[in-house]
């Protein structure tokens, strides 16, 4: 994934926020990351530690939650956690593989929950 | 924190909910809006570098210039080589060089399509970057969206990409007349895309000799001009 443009938005967004808040400082930044976006949280916070120099976030604390996807089923409704892995019946290969198919019917699912990319709130300091 | 912290003001909290891969999403709904406003089918074609994309894009062209009022956007990251060979069907073609973005995105789709005058057109046809990973995070709001691989790309490919076919409404796999020699189980990669999306419709082509374009234009253009509004799952 594209970490470091996607950090820069938030990084952004951040100070904007803070700014039309009338804060001195920033203290925290928290962030919801799913899963299933396959973004690498370390590689945000490192990308969060280079673009915050020099700006009011220098210093700041990214808080980072992560959610676990989960998915339902467009046929029959089931509701279930994407597996990072394959079937047993499929090829097996290594390396983390989300399952795309209803357990129960085999059918297409679709990802409710773990795509999110939220800042949830910040931490400021005003004068 | 320190002491220091109090001494110079108060520390508030404050809630947002700002998403930033959503901010794509709705670009991309945007420009289903404008396209469905005047009538317009677009359809997003991605793959790996040199699986054909622009191949089938020169044989949907010479085959559909003559019933729809068609253009073609290619999007690479330098030179115009595509979009001369597509030109050279009779069909018009915008070129987009990203320069060393690998993927094309709604904006950049938004600001070719504003430049064009959209009543004067019925299908639009995307080309994407080459590339197999990226393209499939940044929907541009096509009424399909296409995969093309191809023979010469390994047996593993579809296992070890699976993120790009999971979006996919379809997927190409070209150059099958060079199956045998490459010693590809064209039909080993059609199972593994029903592993990784059991609802993707596959189809076999040749873009070399046009063995399968027919079947596909019936399936892709045909039946999506028929009926543009079934949900692609681009940003589920």
């Amino acid at each position: 994934m594209h970490e470091f443009g996607i950090t820069s938005r938030i990084v952004q967004a951040a100070a904007k926020a803070a700014e039309e808040n009338g804060a001195s400082k920033v203290l925290r930044v928290d962030l919801l990351i799913g899963q299933l976006t396959f973004l690498s949280i370390p590689q945000v916070k490192l990308a969060y530690d280079i673009l915050v120099k020099g700006t009011p976030l220098e210093g700041s604390e990214l808080a980072v939650e992560e959610s676990e996807g989960l998915a339902r089923c467009a046929n029959c409704g089931h509701e279930t956690p994407v597996q990072m892995r394959l079937t047993e019946d499929s090829n097996s290969l290594p390396g983390p593989l989300p399952l795309f198919s209803c357990p129960e019917c085999g059918s297409k699912v679709d990802v409710v929950k773990g795509k999110e990319c939220q800042i949830t709130g910040i931490a400021i300091e005003t004068l | 924190m320190d002491g220091l912290t109090d001494a110079r003001g108060q520390t508030r909290q404050i809630e947002l909910k700002m998403d930033f891969l959503r901010g794509h999403q709705e670009l991309a709904e945007a420009n289903r809006r404008l396209l469905d406003e005047h009538g317009v089918t677009m359809i997003d074609i991605m793959g790996s570098v040199g699986t054909g994309k622009t191949s089938l894009v020169e044989q949907l062209a010479r085959r559909l210039k003559e019933t729809y009022r068609m253009l073609v956007l290619n999007g690479d990251l330098a030179t115009s080589i595509d979009q001369e060979r597509v030109l050279r069907h009779g069909v018009e073609a915008v070129q987009v060089n990203t320069g060393k973005e690998c993927h094309l995105d709604a904006g950049l789709v938004r600001t070719v399509l504003e430049g064009l005058d959209l009543r004067q057109l019925d299908l639009v046809l995307v080309e994407n970057v080459g590339n197999l990973i990226c393209p499939a995070d940044f929907p541009l709001g096509s009424h399909r969206r296409v995969v093309v691989i191809s023979a010469t790309e390994g047996p593993f490919v579809v296992l070890k990409h699976p993120h790009v076919f999971a979006e996919m409404d379809f997927v190409v796999i070209n150059k099958i007349d060079l199956a045998p020699v490459m010693g590809i189980d064209i039909e080993q990669l059609a199972k593994d895309l029903k592993v990784v999306n059991p609802l993707v419709e596959v189809f076999r082509t040749s873009c070399r000799d046009g063995t399968g374009i027919q079947e596909l234009i019936e399936e892709l253009i045909e039946k999506t001009k028929r009926s543009p509004d079934t949900e692609t799952t681009s940003g589920a």
